[in-house]
């Protein structure tokens, strides 16, 4: 179980093997996302396709990521099941990251 | 029915925790509201893990009794998961967010107006040395 990123043109992918995003895992998940920022990604996209469940401090790691690159606009979510969607909805989250079914069309907004 | 539960102070416990009371859910209750419950409930222990006592030798107690209409989660603690007027003075206004100050957007604070969201009733109930944070949630 682990976090991963790969490369797409310009575009950084955070993936993940983990099912469950919640407090025991937000620091890593953090690290993850800021990583890449760290050094020097402007447009970066956390694959959520396996992901069945965050809670509000995981969010908090996505958050923290869409404020490092809100200059850019750079930070994208994809692939969000329906109770993650349902979380990203009470919280307006879609006003602080673009949300899109899979990673392809994130990478392609990023990207243009 | 009641079913006891007991967790360390860790963490990782909560989620594998938290699966074992949504599926008892199943098949009374559908997929959102045991999603709404799993939510609020590792919410409620996150909580109670981090800012309860740091006693580790202190577990944390849920009671969870399951009827056909609904269900009801206590979660037993010798502090209180929360402190009581965060509940009193919520702010509906919590989980807003302004996409033009971004800057100042809290990446912390949205778990107890989570939990309030996703249950039907949230309330503190005091007994002797526990304190009970009560979460129910009706079909």
């Amino acid at each position: 179980m682990t976090f991963s990123t790969r490369n797409d043109k310009d575009v950084v992918i955070v993936e993940t093997t983990f099912q469950r995003l919640d407090a025991s895992l937000a620091p890593a998940l953090r690290a993850a996302l800021l990583a890449p920022v760290d050094a020097g990604a402007t447009s970066l996209v956390l694959d959520l396709s396996g992901v069945s469940f965050v809670d509000s401090s995981a969010l908090g790691a996505l958050i923290a990521a869409a404020k490092r690159l809100a200059a850019h606009r750079g930070f994208a979510v994809a692939g969000v099941q329906p109770a993650v969607a349902r979380l990203f909805a009470l919280t307006h989250m879609e006003r602080v990251f673009s949300i899109h079914p899979d990673t392809g069309e994130a990478i392609a907004r990023l990207s243009t | 029915m009641l079913h006891s539960f007991s967790i360390p102070r860790d963490l990782a416990a909560i989620s594998p925790l938290s699966q074992s009371v949504t599926a008892l859910m199943v098949p009374a209750f559908d997929q959102d509201a045991r999603d709404a419950v799993d939510l609020a409930l590792v919410e409620a222990l996150s909580n109670a893990v981090q800012h309860g006592t740091k006693d580790s030798a202190k577990s944390i107690g849920l009671e969870v009794v399951l009827t056909e209409t609904e269900i009801t989660l206590d979660i037993i603690d010798s502090t209180p998961p929360m402190p009581l007027f965060l509940l009193e003075d919520l702010d509906p206004d919590a989980l807003e967010v302004d996409p033009d100050d971004l800057e100042n957007l809290p990446e912390t604070g949205r778990g107890l107006a989570l939990i309030v969201m996703m249950m039907d009733e949230v309330a503190f109930h005091h007994i002797d040395d526990q304190t009970r944070l009560r979460l129910t949630r009706r079909r």
